[in-house]
C-alpha cells in the first residue's frame, strides 16, 4: 500500500508495516564462508524464561560501513554461501519530500531512473541485465526511494556501471515522461481506484493527517500526475539524486576490498550536491476524535482505526510493536479471536504501527464480513483498544509477541536481499544500520508495564481517527465529527 | 490465494549453491541414519539433502540449514482442488483450512494459542494438483512445533461448530472476491478456459458448493487423501538426531491407503476468438486474461519453452512488455507463461487497462503473439533469455525453504532430481530453432479463449471486433 513498486507488488517488505523499522529483518551468523557457528548450549525451551536472548546471538552478521568523500554511504555483507549478490541503492527521498500540486512525483520519478543514462540507454538498461541474468526492480515510499538488482556474483562491476551511470546522468525526455505517465495512471487505477484496500489507506492518511505530506498517497493523485512536466522532473532530479542522499548495500557473494575498488571507480567522481528539502510542517496532535466515511460498490465494509504514535526508531516503538503484535497478528491475537472467531463478524483484522521518519501510526484494520453490522464491530474494536490500556497484557501475551517477533526477524534474513534490505531501511531512516542488531534485544526487554504505558498514553479515545469503506452509491464521501463508538 | 505478483512464475526453477563455501558443506553428512548427499553435474553444487521413506509410504525430505535458529515442515499432498468432487468444488481447500481448528486433545483456539506462544507460523494451501500444510518456528521451539504439526495434519478434530466456521468464512470470502478484480478474473477465466476439466474449479469453492457441503464429507475427503502415501514431507532448518528420530516416529502412526486416481477428461476445444466478459459496473479497469491449452510438467520441451515464453512475456524487457506497457502506456503490467500441471495446464497472458483500452490492448496483444508466432525469436533474444534464465536460476534455490519446496515439487510431477543438476546444460543447449519450433508447437493466436472482467457498457463495443461475445455477471461467480 505504501510501497509503490515499478513491476509488481512488494507487499513482502516489512518495512511497509512495521514500525521499529526492522521487524522484517534479519541476520546471518556467520562470517563469510562456512556454516554459521553453532547456537551455543540449548535455550530452555518455553516457560518463563526470557526468550531469546540466545537468538539475537545467532542472527549476527559482519557488516562494514564507510563513506566516500563525496558522501555516499556504502554498507557491505559478505556472505558467500550462493553465487549471488543482492545490491541496493536508496535514496533519502519519498512522497514526503513532494510539494501539493505535484503529488506522486517521487514515484513517477522512479519509473524514470529506468528510461536509461549517458552509457546505457532505456533499452539497454533492461536487456543488459537482463542477459546478464539479473533481476530488478524499485520502490517508493513515504519517507525513501529503493533500486536494487539480484544479480550473479560475476556481474558486480556491470551493476555498478549501470547504477553509477543513473545516478549522474538520467536522461529524462518528455516522451518517456508521457508514456510513463500512462503506464503509473495505470497503476494508480489498479492500486487505488479498483482496490478496496488501496481506497480505503487513502482515505484514512488523508483523515490522520491534515498539514504533514503523508496526508497524500505515495502514488499521488490522477490529478497531479497530469500535472507533472519535465521540467519538475529534472528539478527532482537535481534535487534529490546525488551521492550525499543515497546509500548502497551490498550483500552476498563478493570480496570486500574488490566492491570498494568498483564503488569507488564508478561513484568516486560523481560530485555532491547541495539536499535542498522543502520544510514540512509538524502534524498537531489530534485532540478530537475524526471520521471519515466513504461509500463504493463493494460486498462489504472495511474499516481502520489509527493514533498518531512515535516516529521511527524512539524507544516505545518497541512496546508499541509488542502490543500491536497481541492485538492483531494472527489466529492467536486478541481481536483475531474476538471478531473472527469468537463473533464471526470479520473474515479478517490485523493491527500495525507503521513508524515512518516524522511520525508513526498506529492502525487497526478490520474487514467486515458482507451483512455484517459495522456499529457492532466498531464497538467491539474500540472494547478491546480500552483493555491494554487498563489491565496490562498477560505475561504470557508478552511471550508470545515477543517469539512471534524473533520468528518474523529471523524469517527476514534468509535471503541475502533480506538481509540488504533490513540494513539499508535501518541506515536510511535511523541513520544507523547496527539498529538491526540490537532490535530484538530492546523487544526482549519491554514489560507488560511499558506495554500498558504506550497504550494509555497514545490509544486515547479522543485521538482515534476512524475511516470507513462501506456498500453504498459510489463517490459518496462525508466527515462526520464527534463521538465515533 | 489472494492477490498474485504481476509477474507470475509459471515454471519451477531450480537452485543452487556454487561457491567454496558450499562444497565443503557438501561433504556427505547425516541426519538420523539419513545420509544428506550433495548432487553435482555440470560444476555446479546442489546444497545437501536426504530422503527416506517409512514403510507406511510417507517420503521424507531433510534439507539442514544451520545458518539461522528454524525449523520448518512443509507436507505435500498429492490432492488439489481438481480432485474435488464435481458436486463439492472446494472441498479441498474447506479440509486443509480446517486441519488446525482442534486437533487431537487441543480445541481451535488452543491450537492457535499453542502455535502462538512458540511464535510458530502455520498455513495451508490448495492449488490444483496440491494442498500444501506449512509450519514452521525458532529451533528451539521444534519439538513443541511438531507436536502440533503433526496432530493438525493425522489428528484433526473436524468438529461440527468448526466446520460452520470454516464454511461462513470461505462463503465470505467467495463473495468478496468480486472486489478483488485480480482474483475475480482469474477465477472466471478458470471456468472459461477449463470448461467441464476439473481445472476448472475454483480452489474456494462455489457458494453453492461450500453451502452445502457437509461434515461427513470433509471427513470423508480427508481420510481418503491425507494418507502417508499420498504425502510428501520436508523438514528443513536445524536438525538435531533427536528431532529426525521424533519426527520418524510420529508419523510412522499415520496409516496407509489406497489413493483413488484422478482422470482427466480431454482439453475442450477451442474456435476463434472466444471471448468472455464478466459485467462489473463498478471498475474502471479491465482485467484481461488471454490464452489456451498449456503442457504437462512431463514434456521434454519444458525448458525451450521456458526459453520461448521468457521472450514473448516471461520477464521484464519481453515483446509483451515492451509493446503494450512501455511503447503503448497501456498497462503497469503484463506477463505471460506456462502454468504445467499433471494435466495440461492453461497457457495464459494476463494483463490490465483502463477500462476505455480494453479492446486495444487485446488486439495488440494478439499482433505481438502473431508476429512472434510468424517470424520467431532471434538468435540475440534467446541468448538473452538464456542468460537470464540461468541468472536467476541460484535465487530460485537460495534458501534451504525455496529448494526444499523446488525438491517437493519435482516429486509430485515426477521428475528426477537431475532435472535441477543439468538445468545449467539443458538451458546452454536451447537452440534458435528449438525455440522456434515450440513456438509453432505450442502458441496459437487464431484460436484463443479471452476473459474480461469490467464494465460492460464500457468495454462491450470494443470487443465486439474481436470475437465471438459472451456476457456473464460478476454474481455468476459467487
Amino acid at each position: 500500500m505504501s510501497f509503490i513498486s515499478k513491476t509488481r507488488p512488494v507487499a513482502a517488505l516489512a518495512a511497509a508495516v512495521s514500525t521499529v523499522v526492522s521487524l522484517a529483518v534479519v541476520v546471518l551468523a556467520v562470517a563469510a564462508g562456512g556454516p554459521p557457528a553453532r547456537a551455543q548450549g540449548k535455550p530452555a525451551a518455553g516457560s518463563g524464561a526470557a526468550p531469546g536472548g540466545d537468538i539475537s546471538s545467532q542472527i549476527r552478521f559482519p557488516v562494514e560501513k564507510y563513506a566516500l568523500p563525496n558522501g555516499l554511504v556504502v554498507i557491505l555483507t559478505e556472505d558467500h554461501s550462493a553465487p549471488i549478490v543482492s545490491y541496493q541503492t536508496w535514496f533519502r527521498v519519498g512522497s514526503k519530500d513532494e510539494e501539493p500540486g505535484y503529488t506522486g512525483i517521487a514515484h513517477l520519478f522512479e519509473h524514470m531512473m529506468f528510461k536509461g543514462a549517458k552509457r546505457y540507454t532505456g533499452e539497454q538498461f533492461d536487456t543488459v541485465l537482463q542477459a546478464n541474468g539479473a533481476t530488478n526492480n524499485a520502490f517508493t515510499s513515504y519517507d525513501y526511494t529503493g533500486y536494487y538488482e539480484n544479480l550473479p556474483s560475476s556481474k558486480l562491476e556491470l551493476v555498478i556501471d549501470i547504477e553509477s551511470d543513473r545516478m549522474e546522468n538520467l536522461q529524462v525526455t518528455d516522451a518517456n515522461l508521457r508514456s510513463e505517465r500512462d503506464v503509473v495512471k495505470e497503476e494508480r487505477r489498479y492500486r487505488v481506484d479498483n482496490n478496496p484496500h488501496g481506497m480505503l489507506n487513502e482515505v484514512l492518511y488523508g483523515a490522520a493527517f491534515r498539514v504533514h505530506p503523508y496526508r497524500w498517497p505515495v502514488i499521488g493523485y490522477m490529478a497531479d500526475l497530469d500535472n507533472i512536466n519535465l521540467a519538475k522532473s529534472v528539478e527532482f532530479y537535481r534535487q534529490f539524486y546525488a551521492p550525499n542522499n543515497a546509500i548502497i548495500v551490498v550483500s552476498g557473494d563478493f570480496k570486500s576490498a574488490e566492491a570498494k575498488r568498483l564503488i569507488e571507480k564508478y561513484y568516486g567522481k560523481i560530485p555532491r550536491q547541495e539536499i535542498k528539502r522543502r520544510a514540512r510542517p509538524a502534524e498537531p496532535p489530534v485532540h478530537s476524535p475524526r471520521a471519515q466515511f466513504v461509500s463504493k460498490d463493494v460486498q462489504n465494509t472495511t474499516f481502520a482505526i489509527s493514533y498518531h504514535t512515535p516516529k521511527a526508531g524512539t524507544d516505545e516503538s518497541y512496546a508499541l510493536d509488542l502490543l500491536a503484535n497481541i492485538m492483531g497478528r494472527g489466529a492467536s491475537s486478541r481481536l483475531h479471536k474476538r471478531l473472527v472467531y469468537k463473533d464471526q463478524i470479520a473474515s479478517g483484522v490485523r493491527s500495525y504501527n507503521h513508524a515512518k521518519q516524522d511520525s508513526g501510526l498506529f492502525t487497526f484494520v478490520v474487514s467486515l464480513k458482507p451483512g455484517a453490522d459495522f456499529n457492532r464491530a466498531q464497538r467491539a474494536v474500540y472494547g478491546e483498544i480500552w483493555r491494554p490500556r487498563n489491565r496490562p497484557v498477560t505475561e504470557a501475551e508478552l511471550e508470545m509477541a515477543k517469539n512471534q517477533t524473533m520468528k518474523d526477524y529471523v524469517d527476514g534474513l534468509k535471503t541475502v536481499q533480506g538481509r540488504a534490505e533490513a540494513l539499508a531501511i535501518n541506515e536510511t531512516l535511523l541513520g544507523d544500520h547496527t539498529r538491526l542488531f540490537s532490535d530484538l534485544d530492546r523487544y526482549n526487554s519491554v514489560t507488560a508495564e511499558q506495554v500498558r504505558a504506550v497504550a494509555q498514553k497514545y490509544l486515547a479515545p479522543e485521538k482515534s481517527v476512524l475511516a470507513v469503506l462501506r456498500p453504498g452509491r459510489a463517490g459518496a464521501r462525508e466527515t462526520q465529527p464527534g463521538d465515533n463508538r | 490465494m489472494s492477490a498474485r505478483a504481476i509477474f507470475r512464475p509459471v515454471l519451477i526453477a531450480a537452485v543452487l549453491c556454487a561457491t567454496s563455501a558450499c562444497g565443503s558443506a557438501a561433504k556427505k553428512s547425516r541426519v538420523g541414519d539419513t545420509v544428506l548427499t550433495a548432487s553435482s553435474a555440470s560444476g555446479f553444487q546442489l546444497r545437501p539433502y536426504g530422503e527416506k521413506a517409512l514403510p507406511n509410504g510417507l517420503k521424507i525430505l531433510y534439507v539442514e540449514d544451520n545458518s539461522l535458529p528454524y525449523v520448518s515442515f512443509s507436507l505435500l499432498l498429492k490432492t488439489g482442488s481438481s480432485s474435488d468432487p464435481a458436486a463439492f468444488p472446494g472441498l479441498s481447500l474447506l479440509v486443509a483450512e480446517t486441519l488446525d481448528k482442534g486437533a487431537a486433545k487441543r480445541s481451535a483456539l488452543d491450537v492457535a494459542d499453542d502455535l502462538g506462544r512458540i511464535g510458530a507460523d502455520f498455513s495451508a494451501s490448495v492449488t490444483a494438483d496440491a494442498s500444501t500444510v506449512t509450519g514452521s518456528s525458532l529451533s528451539m521451539h521444534a519439538d513443541r512445533l511438531l507436536s502440533i504439526f503433526s496432530e493438525a495434519v493425522m489428528e484433526p478434530t473436524f468438529s461440527e461448530a468448526e466446520i460452520a466456521r470454516a464454511r461462513r468464512q470461505i462463503l465470505a470470502a467467495i463473495q468478496r472476491r468480486v472486489d478483488n478484480a485480480d482474483a475475480l478474473a482469474d477465477t472466471a477465466w478458470a471456468d472459461h478456459l477449463f470448461g467441464n476439466h476439473p481445472y476448472a474449479r475454483p480452489p474456494l469453492g462455489t457458494s453453492r458448493s461450500v453451502q452445502s457441503v457437509k461434515r461427513k464429507n470433509v471427513i470423508q475427503h480427508y481420510l481418503r487423501h491425507y494418507r502417508p502415501n499420498n504425502a510428501i514431507l520436508a523438514v528443513t532448518g536445524k536438525l538435531s538426531p533427536e528431532l529426525v528420530a521424533k519426527v520418524e516416529r510420529t508419523f510412522s502412526a499415520w496409516d496407509a491407503r489406497e489413493i483413488p486416481a484422478v482422470r482427466y477428461p480431454a482439453f475442450p476445444k477451442i474456435d476463434k476468438i472466444q471471448i468472455r466478459l464478466v459485467d462489473n459496473p463498478a471498475l474502471v479497469q479491465a482485467q484481461i486474461r488471454l490464452g489456451h491449452k498449456g503442457i504437462k510438467r512431463q514434456n521434454d520441451d519444458f525448458i525451450a519453452l521456458r526459453v520461448a515464453n521468457t521472450i514473448l512475456g516471461g520477464a521484464f524487457a519481453s515483446r509483451l512488455m515492451d509493446r503494450v506497457r512501455k511503447e503503448l502506456g497501456l498497462t503497469y503490467g503484463i506477463s505471460s507463461g506456462f502454468d504445467a500441471r499433471l494435466d495440461f495446464g492453461p497457457f495464459e497472458i494476463s494483463t490490465f487497462t483502463k477500462n476505455e483500452s480494453a479492446g486495444q490492448a487485446i488486439a495488440e496483444i494478439l499482433k505481438v503473439v502473431e508476429t512472434f508466432r510468424k517470424g520467431g525469436a532471434t538468435d540475440e533474444e534467446v541468448k538473452r533469455a538464456k542468460g537470464y534464465l540461468k541468472g536467476v536460476f541460484p535465487t530460485a534455490i537460495e534458501t534451504a525453504e525455496k529448494f526444499a519446496y523446488n525438491l517437493l515439487m519435482l516429486r509430485l510431477y515426477g521428475i528426477p532430481d537431475s532435472y535441477l543438476t543439468n538445468y545449467l546444460r539443458d538451458l546452454d543447449r536451447v537452440s534458435t530453432s528449438d525455440v522456434n519450433r515450440v513456438i509453432q508447437q505450442y502458441i496459437d493466436p487464431a484460436n484463443m479463449k479471452a476473459l474480461v472482467y469490467s464494465s460492460s457498457k464500457a468495454v462491450l463495443p470494443q470487443l465486439q471486433p474481436l470475437g465471438i461475445v459472451e456476457v456473464k455477471k460478476a454474481a455468476d461467480f459467487q
